[in-house]
């Protein structure tokens, strides 16, 4: 007796994807999580391309992560050229880093998974708008701000332009400053209330072991002196049982991280060398930012943290911690935005050095809302680009989600062959999928392939 | 109460986080309109049957989006395309410098870091990225990577109210703020290399700012935040091919370009959104079968 379950596409995630489950004989004998974002081959169109143009046709990988993108590409030709960039420069990369935080971590909550966690009748956001207008209108101006960050340092609302290779290309003015240190901390207040909101869900969820689970994995983000951190540092991996395994500088990353290829699904598979694969598959985000960092380097976000290790063990693999995780380090990021942004130095106009193309290959990281992202690009002597390695965080992701739904269905078997609970059970999968607020455009190395399936199609979850 | 639906093709999902900027406004279309289907945003499985206006982002890569533009177009009365994948295949069209088949071959087996013998079989896939307007016919675009929010807004709330939306007739020189006094240096510049003066045209300092060949209405943001235009709201009112315009404007302005234009390089700039519906495009792939 064979059941073919699927969810195509899955919904409230950025990109397209779809989870297929067969079940045979009362047992989860396949399930496969899938991509189905087409593939655009950006490391093959980045070829013989201007390494100074990296930084605006790469972001185009991602409609959420395009800030990251930026920054990440132009820290990798920065790196081939041996540039170092002015003081000022940094602090309105970090600020724009982190602005991007606050747009895409409220976008996550407000909008895809806070009405899962309110359990609203209206799955979406519409439906919070309806129902918690208050909420709603926080949740939009947080969005909002982050925004205006970007709006104003990058240039652009979506697809931001400034980064060069030296510095950046916009100073900001002091009416600018003014007006984002004032909204900033508005928006630090309504990050607030939301993060209060999630606490007070999470402590009043029962806490049920089995509502996410997860399989113990290695974990990996930056950090910089041991502190969460977003924009630079080293990266360190947590193994399965919490201890420090590495942390290593971006350009020894072919050290200690290797890239598998699935027989099934075309997705390269990256892993860190010493644990082999499958063992070495790390987990990237919220939540494993928070398992590897020893603690914040903001106060109200630190403050926050001493509420989350009441809920939950550092490090822990339950994946229910992502969405709680994920609300502290928007704090984080509003914290961040005004720190730099009540610096005198962020108005100077000395924002960027003139620099000369050579030939060297450049590797440089940073964290995205949903992971740690890697470019590696090698450059010749015309300041060409000849070859490029991305590594985006749900590729480090992908092969952990696909095996912590597989958990999760065996352990929820019951309920997924029982028609009166399945749509429920499903619903339960996509909300594991969401938590970890995977990016689908982003995993540029994922092809879509069809399961061929033995036996017949069952059921196809209809919503409306 | 107009059935509105959103579907992502072969992009990146950023013309939809454009359109979410739009917040209060957004909200407040949707509480006077229906949400059928936005597969980031509700949770909807299938494309319904009856659509009044919808909404399609990034180009065709794959049969399956092939299919999906075809389904989406017979359920609905009014067909927009937003931002320029969809309009002109957008940067995923650079890769059209190769046939797909040789594409998977280059990404996947011979790029260094892969393993051999592992290469993926995509039958979907099609042989070169096409825009949306080359599979199904659409009734009005939204260039721009992505559109300005405004533009969004405007297209919307006109096509709601049962009016047609018109787009920006000017090209992005129009709306520059920046000086131009008609005298320009001979050699083309990088723009990482030196500078630029704040307030001068940048073209006509030697940074190829694709303003003159370029669809306005944005405001310029871009050389008003330091930078050069790069194209992405596509050719002109009254020009189909941008890269082709480019090259006009930059024979008619500078002496001597300094630069030995190369396809794969130079398709990054002046074709870097429209490659896939350029006339060399198609010129190659008759001639030479690319």
């Amino acid at each position: 007796m064979s059941l073919n379950l699927s969810i195509d596409p899955l919904t409230r995630v950025e990109g397209g994807g779809r989870v297929k489950i067969e079940v045979r004989d009362g047992k989860v004998k396949d399930l496969q999580f899938s991509t189905t974002t087409s593939p655009r081959f950006f490391e093959f169109l980045l070829l013989n391309k201007q390494a100074e143009d990296a930084p605006r046709i790469s972001e185009r990988i991602c409609g959420i992560c395009y800030v990251n993108h930026h920054l990440v590409s132009v820290k990798a030709v920065e790196d081939a050229w041996g540039v170092e960039i002015p003081p000022t420069a940094l602090m309105l990369r970090r600020v724009l880093n982190a602005g991007s935080f606050v747009t895409s971590h409220s976008l996550h909550l407000a909008f895809l998974a806070l009405p899962d966690l309110l359990e609203l009748e209206e799955l979406n956001f519409i439906g919070l708008a309806k129902k918690y207008p208050d909420l709603a209108k926080k949740a939009i101006q947080i969005h909002e701000y982050g925004n205006r960050v970007v709006q104003e340092i990058g240039g652009r609302v979506v697809h931001p332009v400034t980064a060069v290779p030296g510095g950046m290309t916009k100073a900001l003015t002091g009416e600018a400053r003014l007006n984002l240190l004032v909204e900033g901390r508005q928006a630090l207040n309504n990050v607030r209330s939301l993060v209060e909101l999630v606490l007070e869900l999470y402590e009043k969820r029962i806490n049920d072991p089995l509502e996410y689970m997860a399989d113990e994995t290695p974990h990996m983000g930056l950090v910089r002196d041991g502190k969460h951190e977003l924009y630079d540092g080293s990266v360190r991996a947590k193994g399965k049982k919490g201890e420090i395994i590495h942390e290593f500088k971006p350009k020894d990353y072919r050290n200690y991280l290797e890239e598998a290829v699935s027989d099934h699904s075309f997705t390269k598979l990256p892993y860190l060398r010493s644990e082999g694969y499958p063992d070495g598959a790390a987990r990237v985000g919220p939540l494993s930012r928070f398992n590897v960092m020893d603690s914040m380097p903001w106060t109200v976000a630190e403050s926050y943290l001493k509420d989350y290790e009441k809920l939950f063990r550092r490090p822990t693999h339950d994946t229910a911690a992502y969405n709680l995780a994920r609300a502290i380090e928007t704090v984080a990021a509003a914290e961040e935005c005004i720190h730099y942004l009540s610096d005198d130095q962020i108005v100077s106009t000395d924002t960027r050095v003139p620099v000369k193309s050579k030939a060297g290959e450049g590797v440089a990281f940073v964290e995205a809302p949903r992971g740690l992202l890697l470019h590696n690009y090698r450059i010749d002597e015309d300041g060409l680009i000849r070859y490029v390695n991305i590594i985006a965080p749900t590729t480090f992701n992908h092969p952990n989600i696909e095996r912590n739904l597989r958990l999760w269905a065996e352990a929820h078997i019951d309920e997924l062959k029982n028609e009166g609970t399945r749509d429920r059970a499903l619903w339960g999968i996509e909300k594991i999928v969401r938590a970890y607020d995977p990016c689908l455009s982003c995993s540029v190395h994922t092809i879509e392939t069809d399961l061929v399936i033995d036996g017949e199609p069952c059921s196809i979850r209809r919503f409306g | 109460m107009a059935k509105i639906l959103i579907a992502g093709l072969a992009g990146d999902s950023g013309c939809q986080v454009a359109t979410l900027a739009l917040h209060e406004k957004l909200l407040q279309i949707l509480s006077e309109n229906e949400l059928v289907y936005a597969s980031t945003l509700i949770d909807a499985k299938q494309i319904p049957e009856e659509v009044d206006v919808a909404i399609i982002e990034g180009g065709i890569r794959t049969e399956h989006e092939k299919h999906l533009a075809e389904e989406i177009r017979k359920k609905s009365k009014t067909v927009i395309t937003i931002g320029s994948c969809a309009c002109f295949g957008g940067i995923p069209g650079l890769a059209n410098l190769e046939e797909g088949g040789e594409l998977l071959k280059k990404v996947y087996a011979e790029l260094e870091g892969t393993v051999e013998g592992h290469l993926p079989v995509h039958d979907t896939l099609t042989n070169y990225v096409a825009p949306v307007g080359n599979v199904v016919k659409v009734d009005y675009s939204i260039p721009g990577c992505p559109p300005e929010i405004d533009d969004i807004a405007y297209v919307l709330t006109t096509l709601l109210e049962g009016k047609v939306p018109l787009l920006s007739k000017s090209d992005v020189c129009d709306d520059c703020k920046r000086e131009r006094l008609g005298t320009y240096k001979t050699a083309a510049k990088r723009l990482h290399e030196s500078i630029p003066d704040p307030d001068r045209c940048l073209l006509e300092q030697g940074y190829l700012c694709m303003g003159p060949a370029t669809r306005g209405g944005c405001g310029a943001p871009c050389p008003a935040a330091g930078h050069t235009c790069d194209g992405c709201r596509g050719p002109t009112e009254k020009n189909d091919d941008q890269g082709l315009t480019m090259l006009d404007a930059l024979v008619s302005l500078a002496n001597e370009l300094g630069v030995n234009l190369s396809l794969p390089r130079h398709s990054g700039s002046i074709y870097r959104y429209t490659f896939a519906s350029s006339r060399i495009e198609k010129l190659l792939r008759e001639r030479f079968k690319i």
